[in-house]
């Protein structure tokens, strides 16, 4: 899946949760194949005052030619924001930041929308002797909270998939972080896709096959731009995973 | 025009967005005399069984979408928990009655294959019955996307598509002009905008 990172009206490329432009709505439908991408992340990742507004009218603008499964979020602090989202066209709200201020309001967005339905983005980083733990407020807030304790917390909260990103990895193109993957995985029994640190076709292979992550995503657009994503499909196919979903071939893809 | 039900609770705009690019006429509406106006329905939902009965009743829409449908004969695809809400019941989160269009029920998916998680989240390969007026056309199996804890239960001759998540999923279903989907169409690519034109060609 490929995670889009906006940031007003430009889409960000981040490194290490440092944000860089990419390009606007314009470029990135002349640029982009969506109809060659498994599902979308669409993160609202503007700091501070998040402007959530602006972010649902660029969100509906960009589902208009979307026909793929979508989780949106970046500062969803409300059920309004929920259904905001959701009335732009999103399929699943993404909460990060509101899993530790707010348990009670995630637990009545799954209350209302159902599990399926809330994604738990979980942002992870490394502190000099290699100790894990959350970050939230786009990574500007240390959590001292454990990763895999905040996944199994928000399981029991309702949650129904673990977005599982690493900030060490993001950007970086060394690959997903293993080891914070697999401990997630281990621990809980939703959906868990790694994210963060893909640089190479090989990446999802060991996401998928070596840390038993569910689902594999990119945020580096650069991959999906032409055949990237068919081209990545099949290497994983080719490396003996058969996981689930379309083969896309890139030409039928397009006689919508 | 296809008046797609908006009962405070669903991904509207998602089917409305894939209606317009496949260029059907379509309206999100709650308003009764636009639903008498609509010359097909469509039944979406995200959320819980329960919830999603409450908001239908409250808003005299459970009253309506029986004449319209079972009176009048009116074509209604339901998607993913629009489809479940036509079955007779559901144990999600308790006991809770639905429109009972469908004979069967809904409950949580039962896998045999402990590695498989519930919900049921992304594509499956789908087995699309031959009989069915949903899959004209659309070669078998399928790929389709799903987002789901709970599953329908019901009649076989009343399945047209069906998917393996370590238990038989109930895909779709087709009982006269109540047809439905557990699977997204409007998530599912060129495929699932196939579903969604046979479902606009079909006649009552």
């Amino acid at each position: 899946m490929l995670c889009l990172m906006m940031k007003d009206e430009l889409f960000m490329n981040s490194r290490q949760f440092v944000l860089n432009p990419v390009g606007n709505l314009e470029t990135i439908l002349q640029y982009l194949h969506f109809d060659t991408i498994d599902e979308l992340v669409v993160l609202n990742v503007k700091r501070g005052d998040k402007n959530m507004p602006a972010f649902v009218e660029r969100l509906r603008e960009l589902l208009r030619v979307c026909f793929v499964p979508v989780a949106a979020g970046g500062g969803v602090r409300s059920l309004d924001d929920c259904q905001a989202l959701l009335n732009a066209g999103a399929d699943k709200i993404v909460v990060n930041s509101a899993v530790v201020n707010d348990p009670d309001f995630v637990r009545s967005a799954v209350d209302r929308y159902g599990s399926q339905c809330i994604v738990h983005s979980i942002d992870a980083r490394r502190d000099r002797k290699g100790r894990l733990s959350a970050w939230i407020e786009d990574g500007s807030v240390d959590t001292k909270c454990d990763p895999v304790a905040l996944a199994k917390r928000s399981e029991q909260l309702g949650v129904g998939e673990i977005f599982l990103t690493s900030i060490d990895r993001d950007g970086t193109c060394q690959g997903y972080d293993l080891d914070l993957t697999r401990s997630v995985v281990a621990a809980v029994g939703i959906p868990v896709i790694a994210s963060g640190g893909v640089g190479e076709y090989r990446h999802f292979v060991e996401g998928i096959r070596d840390a038993g992550a569910n689902a594999v995503s990119a945020g580096n657009i650069f991959h999906f731009v032409g055949h990237g994503l068919s081209k990545a499909k099949a290497y994983v196919r080719e490396n003996g995973l058969n996981f689930p979903g379309p083969l896309w071939n890139f030409q039928a893809g397009h006689r919508l | 025009m296809i008046a797609i039900i908006d009962y405070g609770m669903g991904n509207l705009r998602s089917v409305a967005n894939a209606l317009d690019f496949i260029g059907v006429d379509n309206e999100i509406t709650s308003d009764h005399e636009r639903i008498r106006a609509a010359d097909r329905l469509v039944l979406p939902g995200v959320g819980a069984f329960g919830a999603a009965m409450q908001a239908l009743e409250q808003r005299g829409l459970r009253r309506l979408l029986e004449q319209q449908v079972r009176s009048e004969g009116k074509l209604i695809l339901g998607i993913c928990l629009g489809m479940q809400l036509f079955a007779a019941c559901s144990n999600e989160g308790g006991i809770h009655e639905g429109l009972g269009w469908i004979k069967g029920d809904v409950t949580r998916i039962d896998s045999a294959d402990v590695n498989l998680k519930v919900p049921h989240i992304g594509w499956n390969a789908t087995e699309l019955r031959s009989h069915s007026r949903l899959f004209a056309d659309i070669p078998s199996p399928g790929d389709f996307y799903y987002v789901h804890s709970y599953a329908m239960r019901c009649d076989d001759v009343l399945i047209s598509a069906q998917c393996d998540y370590g238990t038989r999923v109930v895909a779709a279903v087709e009982h006269g002009n109540v047809l439905g989907t557990q699977f997204h169409p409007e998530k599912s690519q060129a495929q699932g905008l196939a579903v969604l034109r046979n479902f606009v060609a079909l006649s009552a």
